[in-house]
């Protein structure tokens, strides 16, 4: 009787969450997604607009989706990316996808937080190369932005308003996948073998640096602590120097920003040089240098396995479901000029 | 006027502007303490050594593996850079050196904290991965050992190397927990036992050696510098420097506290000072206000009065002005029983003159007719009585007729009974001459003010000479009388008019060689002019302008009233007319009174009645 209460009230919350919560919360070292984000909904969208915006280049070449392609799991599929005036970037562009849950911005962490590196990246002669000022006129002589603008910010169109509407548009695109169900008690949500590649994942000691929400993006760490890596590579760049970059403290040479895994299985080239074009290349590269040791290659594809189930399920678009636009410079459409420019 | 009541309200204004604005800065200097800021600082601080206190544990955690991930030591980050962000503002807002210097000791000390807890989490993982794998190495290590074991030369050196790895995990995993220097000797010298025997082992148990190896000295490393981290973290002055940083807001809130007391003080004192201003002045709006009101109620008691005393003022005025009138109609009076008395004389001489031929003509009917008329009235009764009673002879009869018929020839003879007419008819005249003057006396005298009629000046101007003959004796008078218009007039009061002008004219000449015309005419047909013109002495210059004036008299004391020609103009007026004067000194004057046909009203400005009634015995 009591039972069947419990039941009725589970099945009810099932209902009212729409989350299938079979089970309660694993305690695992990995965490799933926030399900409230809590974001102004306003903002996102303008943001959303702001992203495909090309005005923010100097030359109006590129938008923030020319590098963080949508369709690509909103990373860049170029080994190094391609800024303003065709600069050739240091890096490959990460994945914007929850990069909002990272707690440092860029493989280096340069951006303290995501304001901080928004700020600072319409600057960056590599990537915008514009100044604010220059950008906040252009975007105020478009009345239909200027009126957006209004309709969110009472001051309208400035470079905090600018900064904080993108960066409320990049934190509400999280990816829940399967994954995040199987945590939150879903068992059915992965398959036995993804399962098992959880279980190698955690057991090679992946874990101990992608662990936490973002599987991963909440600490640094030095590629290749059990192996030279970059010497093994050769022609040093550098950004390869990593975080030493912004400390310029030694002990932060070749220290990176570990990535979140979430989507890794759209995001090739893997690594800050986009050095590996393949997930198993990314795999292997991981165990030579990070774990110092190598596993057999059934346990690196039931690794594999596991980490294409943090792919999210419904991915975010770069158009708005209710915003379909017929303008000639649609969001795909200057996506799609800014990824081959 | 209005000028300097505008510059009064602006200068008034200004005062006013000033007293509150000084007002509004001693309070707002007074109240610039926030005490609500403090307690948000205070807020923030606590919130910032709570946060430091959860991290340490945190890392602590991460360190014992109970936390198994790092995201419970990244979360603080967003909170501890907004907290900064915060009291860096307030820092800044403050204006004063020390406390951004605190808040920027602070805000160094978290950025060097946040790097330790970043070194922390990257030496951690690797720390954790090592001694993760390092049983298992071991295992895979004695695996290949077992796989190894046949060839009997290698047996002892493969079996100490097992018995070494088990020895080394063991050794490893106490000093992770326990790591003291000793135990890290013992491992190193293991380690070295270990690879000082590797070109013993064949190929595949040396590669699993060396990576147990690796593994192993990468924990002994690990460990160090982990060991290394965690103490600088826990070194680390973050709850004195939040200490300092409280202390610093505090001792900041402390002066601006002091200096917002002074400035209460300043603010009491200023407020009473204001006060007593206030006091003052509604101290002075009372007094001003009770003057007011007193004025108001004096005003009030003032108008309540003045009411009655206007009334009573207008009886006192109505009674003098009806002294005024009675005294003036009493003075009118004597001055006509004045002018009256004057020719009571020649009055009395005027009746005199016909009484005495009344008089002698009666005395001579008495003494001559009586008599002849009683002796034919004799004789003709002894005739007819001798006729009637047959006894008397004829002789008698006849000479008793002849006696009759002697005296009636006598009496035609002497024409007694013409006589006796004549005499008659000249009393009778005298009484008429008589008569005539009393009732021209009597129409002189009425006073009868309100009878108005129709007058036709000129029997006034016949009247009045009538009346004036014994005045005017001996001058030569003139009437040129125009015919004029009769006029609405009281008749009595122009006779007056005219009386007093020509006994003026009578006074002013000699009575041999006097001559005074008296001249009527129209002027237009609205009005006539009645001029009395004599040849007298004239009238100084300098007097002429006071001839009208009351009282004023070039007589003899007592011989005039000097109201005569006063009354005259008074008259005039009264009547809507004029009276003009020529004169000349020697030559004579010239008086001219002009009157309007349809007339005034005399006294009709009065409404008393009639004084004729008083003085009606006295006419």
């Amino acid at each position: 009787m009591l039972m069947r209460q419990l039941l009725g009230i589970t099945g009810l919350a099932l209902l009212v969450t729409g989350i299938p919560a079979v089970g309660a919360e694993l305690d695992e070292p990995i965490k799933p997604l926030p399900s409230d984000l809590k974001l102004d909904a306003r903002k996102v969208e303008l943001g959303r607009t702001l992203f495909v915006d090309t005005r923010f280049a100097k030359d109006n070449s590129v938008a923030c989706a020319s590098c963080h392609d949508f369709s690509h799991g909103g990373a860049d599929p170029r080994p190094r990316s391609i800024g303003v005036h065709g600069e050739l970037g240091g890096a490959n562009a990460p994945t914007v996808f929850n990069s909002g849950l990272n707690f440092r911005q860029t493989w280096n962490g340069s951006g303290a937080s995501l304001e901080d590196f928004l700020e600072r990246l319409i600057k960056n002669p590599k990537v915008f190369g514009s100044e604010w000022a220059d950008v906040v006129a252009r975007l105020r002589q478009d009345r239909a932005m200027a009126a957006q603008f209004a309709d969110v910010y009472p001051d309208g169109i400035t470079s905090k308003n600018t900064i904080d509407a993108i960066a409320t548009f990049v934190r509400s695109l999280t990816t829940p996948s399967r994954f995040d169900r199987f945590l939150r008690g879903d068992a059915g949500a992965i398959t036995t073998e993804e399962l098992q590649g959880y279980n190698k994942f955690k057991s090679y000691g992946c874990v101990a640096c992608h662990q936490g929400v973002n599987v991963g993006g909440n600490m640094f760490q030095k590629f290749g602590v059990m192996g030279d890596y970059f010497a093994d590579r050769g022609n040093l760049t550098a950004a390869d120097l990593g975080r030493y970059n912004v400390t310029k403290r030694d002990a932060d040479k070749f220290v990176f920003k570990v990535p979140s895994l979430r989507n890794v299985e759209l995001t090739a080239p893997y690594f800050h040089d986009g050095s590996a074009a393949t997930l198993e290349i990314a795999v292997a590269i991981m165990f030579r240098y990070q774990l110092g040791r190598d596993a057999p290659p059934e346990d690196k594809a039931l690794i594999v396995k596991f980490l294409k189930a943090l792919t999210g399920e419904q991915l975010p678009r770069l158009t708005s479901a209710v915003n379909q636009s017929t303008d000639p410079r649609t969001p795909d459409a200057v996506a799609a000029r800014g990824t081959k420019p | 006027m209005k000028i300097p009541s505008l510059l009064r309200a602006l200068s008034i204004g200004a005062v006013t502007f000033l007293l509150i604005g000084v007002l509004v800065f001693l309070y707002a200097k007074s109240s610039s303490v926030d005490a609500e800021k403090k307690t948000q600082i205070e807020g923030y601080l606590k919130q910032l050594k709570q946060l430091d206190a959860e991290w340490n544990v945190d890392v602590l955690k991460s360190r014992m593996d109970i936390n198994k991930n790092y995201d419970p030591l990244t979360s603080p980050l967003a909170v501890l850079a907004s907290l900064q962000k915060k009291l860096a503002e307030e820092a800044n807002a403050l204006g004063e050196l020390e406390p951004q210097k605190a808040v920027g000791e602070l805000q160094r000390l978290i950025d060097e904290k946040t790097d330790l807890v970043d070194q922390f989490k990257a030496q951690n993982a690797i720390l954790k991965n090592s001694l993760r794998y390092v049983p298992t190495a071991v295992d895979d290590l004695q695996a290949e050992i077992r796989r190894t074991k046949r060839s009997p030369a290698s047996t002892d050196t493969l079996e100490i190397l097992s018995v070494r790895a088990n020895q080394l995990l063991n050794d490893v995993l106490k000093y992770n927990l326990l790591p003291d220097s000793a135990a890290a000797q013992n491992i190193e010298a293991s380690l070295l036992l270990i690879e000082a025997s590797e070109s013993l082992y064949p190929d595949s148990i040396a590669a699993s050696a060396r990576n147990t190896l690796r593994h192993t000295r990468t924990i002994l490393r690990q460990r160090l510098v982990e060991s290394d981290v965690l103490a600088k973290i826990a070194a680390m002055p973050m709850s004195a420097a939040i200490d300092r940083v409280g202390e610093v807001f505090d001792r900041n809130f402390q002066v601006q506290l002091t200096e917002s007391d002074r400035y209460r003080h300043y603010l009491l004192a200023y407020s009473t000072f204001l006060l007593a201003l206030l006091v003052y002045i509604g101290a002075r709006l009372l007094r001003s206000y009770r003057i007011i009101g007193r004025v108001n109620k004096d005003l009030k008691h003032a108008n309540e009065t003045l009411e009655q005393r206007v009334r009573e003022r207008t009886e006192e005025l109505s009674k003098a002005l009806r002294d005024l009138k009675e005294s003036e109609t009493q003075l009118v009076q004597s001055e006509k029983m004045a002018s009256l008395g004057q020719m009571v004389a020649g009055v009395a001489h005027e009746i005199n003159t016909p009484l005495a031929y009344v008089r002698s003509s009666l005395e001579t009917v008495e003494s001559r007719v009586t008599e002849t008329v009683r002796e034919f009235a004799d004789a003709t009764l002894a005739l007819v009585g001798a006729m009637r009673s047959g006894d008397a002879s004829d002789d008698e009869v006849a000479e008793k007729f002849g006696a009759a018929s002697d005296l009636a020839d006598r009496m035609i003879e002497f024409s007694v009974i013409d006589e006796i007419g004549g005499l008659l008819k000249d009393g009778v005249h005298g009484v008429d001459q008589i008569t005539k003057i009393v009732i021209n006396l009597k129409n002189f005298s009425r006073l009868d003010r309100t009878q108005i009629t129709s007058q036709s000046v000129d029997a006034c101007v016949e009247d009045t000479l009538q009346l004036a003959k014994s005045i005017i004796k001996g001058r030569k008078v003139t009437k040129i009388l125009g015919g004029t218009t009769p006029i609405r007039c009281a008749p009595s009061q122009i006779n007056q008019v005219l009386l007093n002008l020509i006994t003026n004219a009578a006074q002013a000449t000699a009575a041999e060689s006097g001559q005074i015309t008296v001249v009527t005419r129209m002027r237009g047909h609205q009005h006539i002019a009645v001029e009395v013109i004599d040849n007298g002495t004239g009238i100084p210059e300098d007097v002429i302008p006071r001839i009208f004036d009351p009282f004023f008299t070039t007589k003899a004391v007592g011989k005039g009233t000097g109201l005569g020609l006063a009354i005259v103009y008074k008259i005039v007026e009264q009547h809507g007319g004029r009276i003009m004067v020529h004169s000349k000194e020697g030559a004579g004057t010239k008086f001219t009174v002009v009157l309007p046909v349809a007339g005034d009203e005399p006294g009709s400005g009065t409404t008393e009645a009639p004084p004729s009634e008083r003085f009606a015995i006295a006419a």
